[in-house]
């Protein structure tokens, strides 16, 4: 197999790491961060990172073999297949949980009288396929969206500078509250920490020594472009507002009106949000049905690819009764799954695996 | 109930094809029908039954403690 670049890899991880963000945590970023939503989703991306720096300290003991087949080496067998289930079922309630929150977007914004199986299927679909072609599709589409999502990204300040309240600034920089500075990061770190990911194919990275390089430079990148949009619509509605919106940034591109001749820019903002959300959902469904494979020693994942999107679009129907339900599962367990799957899982692995290594070396000393 | 039925029934034609062109070995073709009946299970309970239980309220019920101790509710 080709191995993936690290500009490529780049690519994905950046659209990865802010799309969910930019649409569905902004609101309630905002809700409980105030002023301080900033500074919390700085302090959010750098502890994802620290999370993927555990996650590459532990890929890096073993650079050519794949987690899944290492792991029990580690923390035995019996520890390491209920684990890696686990971490499979993270990757598959994550896919469906973006999934279900783009269905409730697209349903409530869009497509009223569409019911919303209809819209989670036909994203299954492309995403089922996307997972068949298999990791090199998943990052070549990546890398074709990327300017197209970055571009329109981008746009959006310079559409908007003439409706902020530029005297919003100074709370901005002078109001400081740690306890709402770490509820803020609390909220929004496992959407940065995301990244973890890498775990699952690292062999596959080109130069994997340069990985936490460009995780750390996908993660600027993508705190920025979430940056450019969370500021501009705290000095445009105030963080009270753009914490009771449900889509503050969708609010914030259908305040773009330039002449009389450019409004309603939202359909630009509709298409990057699915092409990111697509591209995430695939990612994380990658993982799980690559994993899965590894687990169930299959010699190719392919087969698995549309029955575990079948349950995914399944779950992320049933999994919630109304958008509240999900907010509410957000905010009290999707956060703490989260956390144990990113890094403590990660973290149990790499202890024990230093703690063998050390009883190993006293044990048996090179001569 | 039906569209599922076709949808599953779809999705299990195109993965015998699958396995018969690749002349993949038995194992994997019983995994495959198995994580298949497993989803379809799955999906015909959650219809014929939508209060069912889903992973969801499991998870927040065995997060509750931490979960209060950080909203501090």
């Amino acid at each position: 197999m080709e191995r993936i670049p690290h500009s490529q890899l780049i690519m994905l991880l950046i659209i990865f790491e802010f799309t969910a963000t930019i649409s569905f945590v902004l609101g309630p970023l905002a809700a409980v961060s105030n002023y301080d939503a900033w500074i919390a989703l700085i302090a959010a991306g750098m502890i994802g990172w620290g999370f993927a720096w555990i996650s590459y300290k532990l890929a890096m003991r073993r650079p050519q073999q794949f987690f899944v087949q290492y792991g029990s080496q580690i923390i035995g067998r019996w520890l390491h297949i209920p684990l890696s289930l686990l971490l499979v079922f993270y990757f598959l309630h994550s896919a469906s949980i973006i999934l279900r929150e783009f269905g409730d977007f697209m349903v409530t914004e869009y497509y009223q009288q569409t019911p919303i199986w209809a819209v989670a299927a036909v994203i299954g679909l492309c995403v089922a396929c996307a997972v068949r072609i298999g990791f090199e599709g998943i990052f070549r589409c990546a890398q074709g969206f990327f300017f197209i999502i970055l571009g329109s990204i981008f746009i959006v300040p310079f559409f908007i500078n003439k409706e902020m309240n530029f005297a919003m600034m100074s709370a901005l920089v002078k109001h400081r509250e740690l306890p709402e500075i770490l509820r803020g990061a609390y909220l929004a770190s496992p959407m940065y920490g995301g990244i973890f990911v890498i775990l699952v194919f690292f062999p596959w990275i080109k130069n994997g020594k340069k990985t936490m390089r460009s995780l750390g430079l996908a993660t600027a990148v993508a705190i920025f472009c979430v940056l450019i949009h969370l500021v501009p619509a705290m000095m445009i509605f105030s963080p009270k507002l753009v914490g009771d919106l449900t889509y503050p940034d969708l609010e914030l591109m259908r305040y773009i009106s330039v002449g009389d001749f450019l409004e309603n820019l939202d359909p630009i903002l509709v298409a990057s949000w699915s092409s990111g959300i697509f591209l995430t959902i695939s990612l994380y469904l990658f993982c799980a049905v690559f994993s899965l494979s590894q687990l169930l020693k299959m010699p190719d994942y392919k087969p698995l690819s549309f029955s575990v999107t079948a349950i995914v679009v399944t779950l992320s129907i049933t999994m919630a009764r109304s958008s509240n339900e999900l907010t509410l599962y957000m905010k009290h367990a999707g956060m703490l799954f989260a956390y144990i799957c990113q890094f403590a899982i990660p973290l149990l692995y790499l202890t024990v695996d230093t703690i063998r290594g050390k009883f190993q070396k006293t044990k048996y000393p090179a001569k | 109930m039906v569209l599922l039925i076709l949808v599953y029934l779809l999705i299990f034609g195109y993965e015998w094809m699958f396995a018969r062109r690749k002349q993949m070995d038995r194992r994997s073709i019983t995994i495959v029908m198995i994580l298949l009946v497993c989803g379809f299970l799955y999906a015909a309970i959650q219809i014929v039954y939508p209060y069912s239980l889903t992973p969801n309220p499991l998870l927040q019920e065995a997060f509750r403690p931490l979960s209060h101790m950080i909203w501090r509710e």
